[in-house]
């Protein structure tokens, strides 16, 4: 769908946005138009495609147009176009708003006052863009949505670069905090220390079979549980945490950690008795032995291990399951 | 809050735990990182597909998570910041409405209509409580009236002699009753027998009146016999009656009675043949006081922030509303100008809207000084007040937030 058709269809709804925008600078209507279209293009993909085709938006189409306009920060949107067009008065109110903001973003990142500075100095050059593709500038600005806040985005942008930056001057550097060598070096040492006394031999034939089960239940969850049990085992939020993301009370989380626990355990032991011929006995006694070896690390990690993962270019896994960047 | 024990499956969560925590790497980041979206995302500006979509890369990708997780605690924290900053306008703004509300309740007009209503809230039980005394008493008066209207004529019947008698003693303990706080007068009055008046005797109580009020003298007389011979047989019994109680409570019945009696009777003649003696005792009462309140002195100016000198200026109310009995006694003149109450309180008409708490700003006005007439010229509103008053008479006057002391030459 172009500018054009996209004006056509939804011209009351753009109509209001233009109309909250309190201050226009010297932004045009078209070039407003322009940004919200760039917008819908990335977050209202579907109903701009069963648009295109039609004469007119469908009900359906309008009123989740009608939901993506009211979320969009008009104000924070013209600013930003404003400023990504070089006006001279949206620049000096961005700067009066946002500078010291965005150096105490940066500070915080880079935990110094000098590389605070030069972290927001070079965010300024990139929102100014000082790249230029096809002879004209590109900032930084032009992907800015308006779907969150301005000041929002401008962490995130700040976040960012201070990553890219990091990573860029780190390639020679061990990127690995002295507890994950502690913890691949911990991994290396495992195949050695296998025995071969049959005690040892069945817990490791419990053990084998319960990773095994459980990275095939984790495998076998919807893309929100596994993220759930991301969020809380993998990155270690708190449930407090996990419930501003979804939206949720944290009691909520709770509860639906409790459902996905129940699920994984139903799955595992499906798993042990189908896949492992594991009776009734030996399914409780595998969970029960390899809940206390807690010591046993896996030979990879199994969030990584899940083939939406494998689509992305990542390093392989090491046996240890760190990822040794260098 | 902590993910129960409790409620989550322990082996599951130890297994989770040891299988899916992995080592924390800062510098992981995601090649496709989207800051725009991230930001959406933490700011809930996704919905319906977009976020599911979103979600299932996140749940897929560390880096991305690990950039989303580090932006959501970036962002608590500032909106922290920004609340606590945001928190302490509420404050200033909250303390200033206290102090708005305040200033309104500081206002002299404010602060007197809520000082009239707990007054009122706190003399209404008592008025009515003393009404209902009155009304007692008044009931009382009337059924003995009544009934010395029916005795006379039932002279011819021993029988409703008897019962009148009965009925009066049955009144005077009930009125004592109703005295002392126990109002069960009515029940007493249905109870006793001659409480409703006869056919007979109230046929018989129209065509008496007249005479009763000749006899009123008469009866008088011989009801301060029956007392004085009821008084003494009861000062002689009494010694010797330690132990009969009842007889005692007989005599004292009669003495009771006969008083009551005598009170009635007086109050009849006097109401009946001496109109103008209370007339002139009114005229000399008010004289009295007039006269009084001239003599007295007017009070020193109490000082502004004294704190004795304003309980003491709020005591005199109190009493007069905590004594019933004495209200009338303490209870202050009053006088009205243009919907301005004044209450005679130490020799100075007060304005009933004073309140000595209050630091309001003081003016005092020496009748027809320089001040006087200025204040009269600028302030016309103060002119019924300033001029209604008698040139020797003191008034405390609270007008547009601020106390004139009208003092004499």
């Amino acid at each position: 769908m172009t500018v054009d058709e996209f004006q056509h269809a939804f011209e009351s709804e753009i109509g209001e946005l233009l109309a909250r925008i309190q201050r226009r600078y010297s932004v045009s209507d078209a070039e407003v138009t322009a940004a919200v279209h760039a917008s819908a293009k990335k977050y209202l993909a579907d109903t701009l495609d069963q648009t295109s085709g039609n004469p007119g938006p469908t009900d359906e189409s309008r009123k989740a147009a009608g939901e993506f306009f009211a979320s969009l920060n008009a104000d924070d949107l013209c600013l930003a176009t404003a400023c990504a067009k070089g006006d001279d008065a949206a620049w000096e109110d961005f700067f009066r708003d946002y500078r010291s903001y965005m150096v105490s973003v940066a500070r915080t990142m880079t935990q110094d006052a000098g590389a605070a500075e030069q972290l927001a100095d070079s965010t300024f050059a990139e929102l100014y863009g000082l790249r230029e593709s096809g002879g004209a500038r590109v900032s930084k600005f032009a992907f800015y949505s308006g779907r969150g806040s301005l000041r929002g985005w401008l962490r995130a942008v700040v976040f960012q670069l201070s990553a890219d930056h990091h990573r860029q001057s780190s390639r020679l550097v061990q990127t690995e905090e002295p507890e994950d060598m502690d913890r691949l070096a911990h991994a290396a040492e495992k195949p050695e220390r296998r025995s071969t006394t049959d005690l040892d031999y069945v817990r490791d034939r419990y053990r084998d079979g319960v990773v095994a089960s459980l990275r095939s239940a984790i495998a076998d969850l919807e893309s929100r549980e596994r993220l759930l049990l991301a969020y809380y085992y993998y990155d270690e939020m708190t449930l407090r945490e996990i419930g501003q993301l979804f939206d949720v009370h944290e009691a909520t989380i709770s509860r639906w950690l409790t459902k996905v626990q129940k699920r994984i355990r139903k799955l595992v032991e499906k798993g042990l008795a189908r896949d492992h011929r594991f009776n009734r006995r030996e399914v409780a006694e595998a969970i029960e032995q390899a809940s206390e070896q807690l010591d046993i690390t896996v030979g990879d990690y199994l969030l990584e291990s899940v083939p939406g993962d494998r689509k992305r270019e990542k390093p392989a896994p090491s046996p240890g399951g760190a990822v040794a960047r260098r | 809050m902590k993910f129960s024990r409790q409620t989550k499956d322990g082996a599951i969560d130890n297994l989770l735990r040891a299988y899916v925590s992995r080592p924390s790497n800062p510098n992981q980041v995601c090649p496709d990182f989207d800051a725009d979206r991230a930001n959406a995302y933490i700011e809930r500006g996704l919905t319906g597909a977009v976020r599911l979509q979103y979600e299932a890369h996140l749940s897929e990708c560390a880096g991305c998570r690990k950039s989303v997780v580090a932006l959501l605690r970036m962002a608590e924290a500032d909106s922290l910041s920004t609340v606590t900053f945001a928190r302490q306008e509420p404050k200033i703004t909250r303390l200033s409405r206290l102090k708005e509300m305040f200033g309104a309740l500081s206002q002299p007009q404010w602060a007197m209509a809520a000082a009239a209503v707990i007054v009122f809230a706190v003399s209404l039980p008592l008025f009515l409580s003393r009404n209902q005394t009155q009304e007692a008493r008044q009931d009382a008066a009337d059924q003995s009236v009544s009934e010395r209207s029916a005795v006379t004529p039932a002279e011819s019947s021993p029988s409703s002699t008897a019962k009148a008698a009965e009925a009066t003693a049955a009144l005077v303990s009930a009125s004592k009753q109703r005295e002392s706080g126990d109002v069960k007068i009515d029940a007493l009055a249905k109870n006793s027998p001659a409480a409703i008046p006869a056919p007979e005797s109230a046929a018989g109580f129209a065509g008496v009146v007249e005479p009763a009020k000749k006899a009123e003298t008469k009866s008088a007389v011989e009801s301060e016999e029956a007392q004085r011979k009821s008084e003494s047989v009861t000062v002689a019994q009494a010694p010797a009656q330690t132990g009969a109680a009842a007889a005692s409570q007989a005599g004292r019945t009669d003495a009771d009675q006969a008083r009551q009696q005598q009170q009635t009777e007086k109050d009849a003649a006097q109401q009946v043949a001496e109109p103008k003696l209370a007339a002139r005792s009114n005229e000399d009462r008010s004289k009295e006081k007039t006269q009084r309140a001239e003599e007295i002195a007017p009070p020193p100016a109490p000082p502004a922030d004294d704190g004795r000198g304003r309980s003491r200026m709020a005591r005199p109310g109190g009493h007069a509303l905590r004594d019933s009995d004495s209200a009338d006694a303490v209870r202050p003149e009053e006088r009205k100008f243009n919907g301005k109450r004044f209450l005679l309180r130490d020799g100075a008409w007060t304005d009933k809207d004073f309140d000595p708490n209050k630091d309001l700003p003081v003016v005092i006005i020496i009748r027809d000084s320089n001040v006087y007439k200025e204040v009269l010229n600028k302030r016309p509103g103060l002119k019924p007040f300033l001029t209604g008053f008698q040139p020797g008479e003191r008034a405390i006057i609270v007008y547009k937030g601020t106390v004139y002391r009208l003092i004499p030459q």
